[in-house]
């Protein structure tokens, strides 16, 4: 828009120009014949005007006619309208005083006019039939009009020089607007469309669909939101059924406990007389369940911290201690279970972490496969350096873990033997508690297993930065 | 997609109209409805006859100083009247300012045709103290007249021969002279040296007299001839015998075949103190005459009126055939006798035509200058031009009038020339007859009649009436209630008369 006005506006100033300086020549060569014809037309000099009119027409390529104060056409350099009177708006003006008027004719329309003698006199010289020019002049001899010079000129070059150079800027003006509404076409349908759609999944979602996604077309930065959109989806959709999820496992949970309590105080209360002895066998599975609940909820609320943003106490701590202590700590659980219980953690290596938090994710791994590895079994724990990390491997050979349940032993609530686990008092948190742990402390972990083989846990955690001496 | 065709649209709408606002430039002007200015009411004029009324002109007037060395001139307003042209007012009033010289020296004739005056004076200034005084006269009439438009050259005779200079032509005075001692010495210093034998010819400026291409007057055609051995008569024969340069509307009057005697032109004294020129042609002239078409008064006035014209102190031309001299010719039913054969230039004056140039439509339909020969006194009067230009209506082809009903000339009721403006008064009749003009011919019957108003000296421009009355138009289109200027635009180019050597 801003070019076609920039264009057209150039347009306009140059064909203001031309025709203003078409004007003033025009205006100097007729007023330079009505002070030449003075004397000649009162003293009825035609040959004299004739040759004059005569040599300034050719030399202008224009048309020359002299009129008396009737408009009588007294000289023409056609020669065809002597004798006719000829008036326009300009020899009008020049009769009603005006020192000198000037004019555009369009050729053709005098001529639909009707007006013969205009178009005689527009069309009278040769190769002109279109816009025209016309000065009108009077001539004065001691004051008093005495005729008027009528200058006809060609102007139609200079529209033919205009029409060149606006169909020269009309032409491009149009390949200009095509080729910009096709770029905006592109970018309506590159930057609009995924954003209609983008605002469509966000509306869907918004309204509880968190199935929305997005199509992603390309591999522009749109096409990057549309990914990042439905990844943020899928994410949501898949935290909104872990949530559910949780939320049911952690109501099942909870409600398994309370279930228990209130069979056996309802037993009790309705029991009469009340057994003193089954009174207090009740009272002890009352108190179980209790602590069970307590860990539930206890497990439950880490599992909250650490979702929150859990901060963690980090020192440099000796790793091959810490899992030597935790050994020593659970040697009486194995020798309890029959379980041969073995460390080989001889190399000193720090890592920086949370002592407590590690002790857990230790503690954690070597208890589960101390409750989960048959009377005899081994359970052997091993510490090594694998680059800048320090890899704690927990090998048993326990039941194993079926290969379908792999995947998610991590899982909040997730038990491969659901029974088994309750009956060792696990609360189904654990395994994801420790996962937790040890990836805020930017290590992995990862399990291994074959059924009725063993499984082997393995854990590995950056070794603290050495500070360099001196 | 709508909304992208829509924006398409919409600009292309935008520019097409940004656009058509520039096409259109400046803002043309219609035509539309002006009133034309009216002229005021004008009361009868009925124009009868032919007049000419207040024709006031300037002359400058050259008088010789006392010495001869040069000349004096004063500037004085001459009115001419109908029939007179301003040269022969011009030299009447010279005449009558008077002189020592011209005290009583007359104008016995003027002649004027095709731009050259011929001016007779009377025997009186034979009268003149000397040579160089009568030459201060011829030179001051000379050159008052060559200040006058449309005069070319003037040849002044005394009694109605060359008085000469010096025993030469002072021939045609085609230039304006300065000084009169050293046009007197210089006329001196020549005659001396043609008396040298193998003199280098002088050169004068004559008018030669040919037969009108109507076989009814003489024109004269102003001609540069050199002197021969013999002096300046047989370079006048030879003249004559080349024709007319402009053979538009003269023929030769010599005809081709024609040839004179051994001896040639012969000037001889007689007895009564006249000098003759004699021209001796064989037997064979008169079939020479028939065979041409011209007759013997045309040959005999030709020859008369170029050689006593000119030649100096030449009183008659005797034509003799074999010897024996042509004492008589007719002239239609009129008899020229001339005793002992000796022809005047008196005897052929009244024959010297002149040219007007009427303005008519040729076969290609394009107004056309044409020189006719008619008489002085109608190439000088404007009544007698329109009549004559009136002859061509009524004709389909040939030169003519855009007028196939004839006019006649009690149509043309009167001309009154006022200040150049010549007032043509027409008949209804005439105003009838045009009815059914269109355009063009109305057109080129208007300017036929103003062009050929116009080619006349004293009239610029023409204004027509009806009955007396003034009319808008006379067929709707040329406007008659002002006055008109000649068109000369409209006129075809004329062939211009081939020049020759002697020219």
């Amino acid at each position: 828009m801003a070019f076609s006005v920039i264009g057209f506006s150039v347009i306009q100033l140059m064909g203001e120009y031309l025709f203003t300086q078409r004007t003033r020549d025009d205006q100097r060569i007729a007023d330079n014949l009505a002070e030449a014809f003075s004397g000649y037309l009162v003293a009825f000099d035609a040959q004299s005007i004739y040759d004059a009119a005569l040599e300034a027409a050719r030399a202008q390529q224009g048309r020359v006619l002299v009129l008396d104060a009737l408009c009588v056409v007294q000289v023409d350099t056609a020669s065809e309208m002597n004798g006719q009177r000829f008036i326009t708006a300009e020899i009008d003006g020049v009769l009603k005083g005006s020192d000198g008027d000037y004019g555009f004719y369009d050729a053709g329309s005098a001529g639909n006019a009707g007006n013969y003698w205009l178009r005689a006199a527009l069309n009278g010289f040769s190769g002109v039939n279109a816009m025209t020019g016309l000065y009108a002049s009077p001539i004065k001899s001691g004051g008093s009009l005495v005729g008027v010079v009528v200058y006809i000129s060609q102007v139609q070059e200079i529209y033919e020089s205009l029409r060149d150079i606006q169909i020269k800027i009309l032409s491009w003006m149009a390949i200009v607007a095509l080729a910009v509404l096709l770029v905006n076409a592109l970018v309506l349908r590159t930057i609009t469309r995924p954003i209609g759609e983008l605002n469509e999944g966000i509306s869907r979602m918004s309204k509880g669909d968190l199935s929305a996604r997005v199509r992603v077309r390309g591999n522009n930065e749109f096409a990057g939101l549309a990914r990042a959109f439905n990844s943020m989806s899928e994410r949501l959709e898949q935290l909104d059924k872990s949530r559910s999820q949780f939320v049911s496992n952690a109501s099942h949970e909870l409600k398994t406990p309370l279930s228990t309590m209130k069979i056996l105080t309802e037993t009790m209360v309705y029991q009469d007389p009340l057994d003193p002895a089954m009174a207090k066998e009740f009272l002890t599975d009352i108190n179980k369940e209790i602590d069970r609940l307590n860990r539930i909820v206890s497990d439950l609320l880490t599992l909250v911290n650490i979702d929150s943003g859990m901060k963690l106490n980090l020192t440099d701590l000796d790793i091959g201690a810490l899992l030597q202590e935790q050994v020593k700590r659970l040697s009486p659980l194995a020798r309890e279970n029959g379980v041969e219980l073995e460390c080989q953690a001889k190399e000193s290596l720090e890592v920086r972490g949370d002592a407590l938090k590690l002790q857990q994710v230790v503690y954690n791994i070597i208890d589960n496969a101390i409750k989960y590895t048959p009377r005899g079994g081994e359970v052997r724990c091993a510490l090594s350096r694998a680059g800048k990390r320090a890899v704690i491997r927990v090998t048993d050979t326990g039941v194993g873990i079926p290969e379908e349940d792999l995947p998610h032993i991590f899982d909040r609530f997730y038990r491969v033997d659901k029974a088994r686990s309750r009956e060792t008092g696990g609360t189904g948190l654990g395994l994801s508690i420790v996962k937790q742990f040890v990836l805020l402390h930017g290590g992995t972990i990862d399990a291994r297993s074959a059924p009725g083989k063993g499984s082997t846990f393995i854990i590995e955690l950056p070794l603290a930065e050495k500070k360099k001496e001196g | 997609m709508r909304k992208v065709l829509a924006l398409i649209a919409l600009m292309t709408a935008l520019c097409v109209a940004l656009g058509g606002c520039v096409l259109r430039g400046p803002k043309a002007q219609s035509a539309g409805e002006i009133s034309l200015p009216e002229p005021s009411d004008e009361p009868e004029n009925m124009i009868l006859g032919e007049s000419m009324s207040g024709a006031m002109s300037e002359v400058t007037f050259y008088r010789a100083a006392q010495d001869f060395s040069g000349f004096t001139t004063y500037t004085q307003t001459l009115r001419t009247d109908a029939g007179a042209s301003l040269a022969e007012a011009a030299v009447e009033a010279l005449l009558a300012a008077g002189t020592r010289a011209t005290s009583d020296v007359r104008l016995l004739d003027f002649e004027f045709s095709r731009g050259t005056a011929t001016v007779n004076l009377s025997i009186d200034a034979q009268n003149a103290a000397s040579p160089q005084e009568l030459l201060a006269l011829e030179a001051a009439i000379g050159n008052t007249l060559l200040g006058i438009d449309g005069v070319r050259g003037v040849n002044v005779l005394v009694g109605g021969i060359s008085a000469g200079c010096c025993q030469l032509p002072v021939g045609v005075q085609t230039q304006v002279t300065q000084s009169v001692t050293a046009a007197y010495a210089q006329m001196q210093a020549e005659s001396e040296r043609l008396k040298q034998p193998d003199a280098e010819p002088i050169e004068r400026a004559a008018l030669l007299y040919f037969p009108s291409s109507d076989g009814q007057w003489l024109l004269p055609e102003l001609r540069a001839v050199s002197s021969g051995a013999d002096g300046f008569a047989s370079s006048l024969i030879d003249a004559l015998k080349l024709g007319p340069l402009d053979e538009r509307s003269a023929v030769a009057s010599i005809p081709e075949g024609a040839e004179l005697m051994e001896e040639g032109p012969v000037t001889e004294s007689l007895g009564t103190g006249e000098r003759v020129l004699t021209l001796n042609f064989s037997s064979a002239l008169a079939n020479y005459l028939a065979f041409s078409g011209v007759d013997v008064w045309q040959l005999a006035g030709s020859v008369t009126l170029t050689a006593c014209s000119f030649l100096p102190e030449l009183d008659a031309v005797r034509i003799t055939v074999n010897g024996e001299p042509i004492t008589m010719c007719a002239i239609g039913e009129t008899i020229l006798n001339f005793p002992d054969g000796l022809m005047r230039r008196r005897d052929f004056s009244g024959r010297v035509g002149s040219v007007a140039t009427l303005y008519l439509l040729d076969d290609a339909d394009r107004l056309s200058a044409v020189e006719r020969p008619v008489s002085m006194r109608v190439a000088l009067s404007p009544k007698s031009l329109l009549t004559e230009l009136f002859s061509f209506t009524g004709v389909e082809s040939g030169y003519r009038l855009p007028l196939l009903t004839p006019v006649y000339p009690e149509d043309l009721l009167g001309v009154q020339v006022v200040g150049g403006v010549a007032r043509v008064n027409l008949s209804a009749n005439f105003y009838r007859s045009c009815q059914n003009l269109s355009p063009r011919a109305e057109r080129d019957l208007i300017y036929a009649m103003v062009n050929t108003l116009c080619a006349l000296e004293d009239i610029r421009a023409a204004r027509f009436y009806i009955e007396g009355r003034a009319a808008d138009t006379l067929a709707g289109s040329v406007y008659l209630r002002s006055v008109l200027l000649p068109n000369p635009g409209l006129v075809a180019p004329t062939p211009q008369p081939t020049p020759t050597a002697e020219s």
